[in-house]
This record gives structure tokens, sequence and C-alpha cells, in this order.
């Protein structure tokens, strides 16, 4: 599906993507991590079509240059939180029956996809509304419907959920998380760790334009062998764990808070430890999570 | 070319919403008839011709050019709009011509400008005062032909000063000498009969003329035959030239922001 090979991009001096290579199979799901500046938008861009290397090869949907060919066009979709697909001056259902005459959806098909996209992300009381008089959550979700209304090959999706409130952001990440039925390619980026885990198979860590990363999470997880924590109370008795491969201990408030490595020592081991010494009075485990490895990754190993 | 059609009939339909814009146009445009019917009257002074042309003739091509021009109506800042917010770039992505869509879309609205704004006035002007009629009907129809040629050279002008947004931050300046170049040049506000003959002579090597002026005189039956033919033919050869050059500098454009990141 995607080809990228010794990707280069400057802006005047400076270095944006650099030598930046993957392949990305048809249907996967793929996060793009980095903090601001690491070139994600950039690499999107190029993606997309609508900027240009400076060096290296790209290949998408087996085109070179996809803003010449209306066939592949109509395979891709590109929603950011900063570009707009939908027509300023037009009602959102002006812009969406464009869509669907542009993309050549069948209407029957379109009309049915429309209604349960307007449930889904709560959409109903926009349809007559004017984009521009509309909140940017609001207009974020009228956004996403327009891509799934096409139901694209390709969906690049650039910081999407900027501005949309909790409560519908948790129902769209679930009807993106029961997406992966579909056959569509996913490219995501997004500064929220947790969105990119629950939605991607696959991720792409960049930084300062380079990939420093490309795995799945498990392996990412695996990788920089993120910490376990165990949190027991114990009730102010405090067994000695120094023959344990644990790396740290803390207590506070009466709380032994325990951080191990799984590929060192398992949880039951600890626990059986702890309780040949003393009894437990209430315990919690804390697995790591994507948010705490990629912080670990930037703040320790770069 | 269906789906071109379509974003024209959609801006067409938006257009309707606005009532109050839609009832304040027609009396626009009719206040506008009214003020400039009586400035004619006024220079004609009773008197049955100037330089050999009669006062329904003046005030039939003020009414046309008017018409034309309440078609050529819709925003002339949408490019360099779309390249400041950075939406540009998603307008490239869409499976259709941009320039293309932008045409239809502004023929839609033109066309409800005419249909809703302008021929009411136009009702209201023939109870007001005398306006010619057609020369033949083979002459109202090659008119009508001529006018979608007028509209395009016109169309062409803006675009072309539009495009000019990929380099420079702002063209409103550009475009603001640019209407009031086409609005004295071609003749909306005083037809081109009543020109000086120095400023005549260097208007026949430009645009201007094609826009509004040749429709009138077809209209008017002051150009019939092969004369009309070769008129049909300016206005022909100035789509291409225009057009050329929009397509050259649309080109360079685009090509500058998909390499440079805008």
């Amino acid at each position: 599906m995607i080809v990228i090979k010794d990707i280069c991009k400057n802006y005047g001096e400076k270095k944006v993507l650099n030598n930046v290579s993957f392949h990305i199979s048809k249907g996967e799901r793929v996060g793009i991590i980095g903090l601001n500046g690491a070139g994600k938008t950039t690499l999107l861009n190029i993606l997309s079509g609508i900027l240009q290397p400076d060096s290296g090869f790209k290949r998408v949907s087996n085109t070179e240059n996809i803003l010449e060919k209306d066939d592949v066009k109509r395979d891709i979709v590109y929603v950011s939180g900063t570009k707009s697909s939908l027509w300023e001056d037009l009602r959102v259902r002006a812009s969406y029956e464009n869509c669907i005459s542009m993309y050549h959806v069948d209407k029957d098909i379109a009309k049915k996809r429309l209604e349960e996209l307007t449930e889904a992300f709560e959409i109903d009381h926009l349809l007559n509304s004017i984009p521009r008089d509309i909140s940017l959550g609001e207009r974020m979700r009228c956004e996403l419907v327009y891509a799934f209304l096409i139901s694209p090959k390709l969906l690049l999706l650039d910081e999407t959920m900027i501005g949309i409130d909790v409560s519908i952001k948790h129902k769209i990440m679930k009807w993106l998380e029961n997406y992966k039925i579909e056959d569509t390619t996913l490219i995501y980026t997004s500064h929220n760790l947790q969105e990119v885990e629950k939605i991607c198979d696959r991720i792409i860590l960049l930084d300062k334009g380079n990939i420093i990363f490309d795995g799945s999470v498990e392996e990412l997880l695996e990788k920089y062998e993120p910490l376990y924590t165990l949190s027991v109370n114990t009730k102010g008795v405090y067994p000695d764990m120094e023959d344990l491969p644990i790396e740290k201990i803390n207590i506070e408030n009466g709380i032994m808070e325990i951080f191990y490595h799984k590929q060192k020592i398992e949880t039951k081991q600890i626990v059986s430890h702890i309780l040949s010494k003393c009894e437990i009075y209430d315990m919690r485990q804390i697995e790591p999570n994507l948010t705490d490895t990629i912080k670990k990754i930037y703040r320790e190993e770069l | 070319m269906r789906t071109y059609v379509e974003f024209a009939i959609k801006k067409f339909q938006n257009k309707m919403a606005y009532r109050l814009e839609f009832f304040m146009g027609i009396v626009n445009t009719i206040i506008t008839i009214v003020v400039y019917l009586c400035i004619y009257k006024a220079l004609y002074e009773g008197k049955a011709e100037v330089d050999g042309i009669s006062y329904a003739m003046t005030a039939t091509s003020f009414v046309i050019s008017l018409g034309l021009s309440n078609a050529f109506h819709f925003n002339e800042m949408f490019i360099q709009d779309k390249i400041h917010d950075g939406s540009i770039t998603n307008e490239f992505l869409k499976p259709v011509n941009f320039v293309f869509r932008l045409l239809w879309e502004n023929i839609g609205e033109g066309l409800f400008r005419v249909v809703f704004n302008f021929l009411p006035a136009v009702v209201f002007a023939c109870f007001y005062t005398k306006l010619c009629a057609p020369y033949s009907m083979g002459n109202f129809i090659i008119m009508l032909i001529s006018v979608a040629l007028g509209y395009l050279v016109l169309w062409l002008l803006s675009l072309i000063i539009q495009v000019l947004s990929f380099w420079l931050f702002s063209v409103w300046g550009i475009m603001t000498i640019k209407n009031v170049i086409v609005n004295i040049l071609s003749g909306v506000f005083l037809p081109l009969w009543f020109m000086p003959d120095i400023i005549k002579k260097i208007i026949v090597f430009t645009p201007f003329e094609s826009i509004y002026f040749t429709p009138i005189r077809i209209y008017l039956g002051e150009v019939t035959g092969m004369e009309m033919l070769s008129k049909l033919s300016l206005q022909l050869m100035w789509i291409g030239i225009l057009g050329g050059m929009a397509g050259v500098l649309w080109s360079k454009g685009v090509k500058k922001l998909v390499v440079q990141g805008g």
C-alpha cells in the first residue's frame, strides 16, 4: 500500500525528515508518535501527496504522484485538525452531498452510511449548520463523518480529536476500534498516546525527523522494558526485599510501592515473598502503558 | 461533468437560503438601474440621439451589462483565503479539478443573482423606461453564446489575479484595481460608444471589450454577419490567451506549494 524509502525534507536549514523509510501493508493501522516538531504532519503531508520530499522515493497505492490521478485520490482521505475538507459556506449536509457525488459513492449506500455516522458522531443537529458557525470540536466530528462517508482505502488522521468533548471522544474511539474490521489502511497521529494504543497495531516513533522505533505496541513495551508497579498495604510492616531482582521501592503513607521488570521477576513471586514475611491488607498492580514507555524513551534513552 | 453541475446547483440552492440578501439584492439592482437611467436621461437632455446612439440603446446597454456584472459576483478572495488558512492543499486532494469546480460554483452563484436579482429588476426597468428589443432571434441566441464567452474572459482575469496569491500575501489591492479598470474599460457604467477615440483604440487591443460590449452590440444588431463572427473569434482568442496564462500560473503556484510546503 505504502512504500517510503530514504525520504528527506528540509524547511530552509531545518531538517524535518531525515532518511525515513518504511513499508505499510494494506489494512494496517499505524500510529505515528513524536514530540512537537518531530515531523509527523510533514510525513502525512508527503504520504498524501500535498508535499513533495526533497529526496527519496515514495509510492502510495501504486502511484508516485497522487495529485495527478483522480481515481487514486478517490481512495485517500486526509483529515487534519488544522485543515478543513468541508465547504465553508455550504451547510454540512450539502458538503456531504458534494462528497458523495465527487467520490462516486452509491446514493443508497451513502444514505445508510450517513444515518449510521450521524448517530455515532452525534452530529444530527449540525447537518443544517454552516461549518464556520460551529465549534472546533463539532467541526472535527463533521470532518470525520465526511471521511468515513467515503470509506477510503487509505485514511490519514492528523490530530483529529482536538476540541472534542471527552464523552463524545470516547464514543468515537469505540467506533474507530470497531472500524478495524474494515479493509482500510489507517495512519493516525496524536499527542494522546492512549488513543494511539487503542486504535493502532503498529507504532512509528519519530524524533527530530528520524524513526527511532517501528514495530507493534507489544514490541515497543518489551523493547524498552517498562516497569510494573505493585502497590501493597502491609500496615507498617516492610519486609526485606533485597534478595529479589526489584528495581526500586518507595514507601509512602504506609504503602509500599515496588517497581520491577516482568522479564526478571513475576508478580506472584513478589506476592509470595511478602506473604511469607507479613500479612497483606490491600494490593494493586499497575501495568505500564504506552504513555509511560514513550515518556521513558524521550526522557532517558535520547 | 455531472459532479461539476451538482456543485453549481448546490451553490445556487445555498444562495436561496439567505432571504434577506435575496430581497436586498433586488432592491439594490432596482436602485442602481433607476439612478443610472436618471443620469443618462439628464446627459441626453431630451435629445433623440448622442453621437448616433439613442437613449434606448444606452439604457439597454447599461441594463444588460448590469445583468452580466450581477452574474459575475463571487468571492474573489477565495484562493487567497484558502492559502492563508492552509486548506488549499485539502482542496487538491479532492478528486475533481479545482479550477473547474471553482468555475462551476461561481456560475451557480452568478445564475442565482441573474434569476433572482437581475430579472425582476429588468421587469421593473421595462415599466420604468423604454428598452430595445433584440435585433433578431438569431442575434439574441448568438448574444447568449457571446455572454458565456464574455463571462469566461472576466472569470479568467479574476482567476489570474487570485492565483497570484501563491506568491503575494494579499491580492486585494490588485483585485480592486482590476475591478475599477474592468468597470471603466468594459463599458459597464459608460458604454464604450462614448469613450474618447484614443481610449477606444487602446481598448481594441485589450480583453475588456469582449466582456460586456461585444454581447451588447450583438443584441442591438450593431454587428452582424462576418463582423459578428470576428467578434466571437476575438472573445475565443482572449479566452485562449487568458486561459493559457492562468494555466501556467496555476501549475507553477501548485508546484511551489507542493515543493516548498506553502
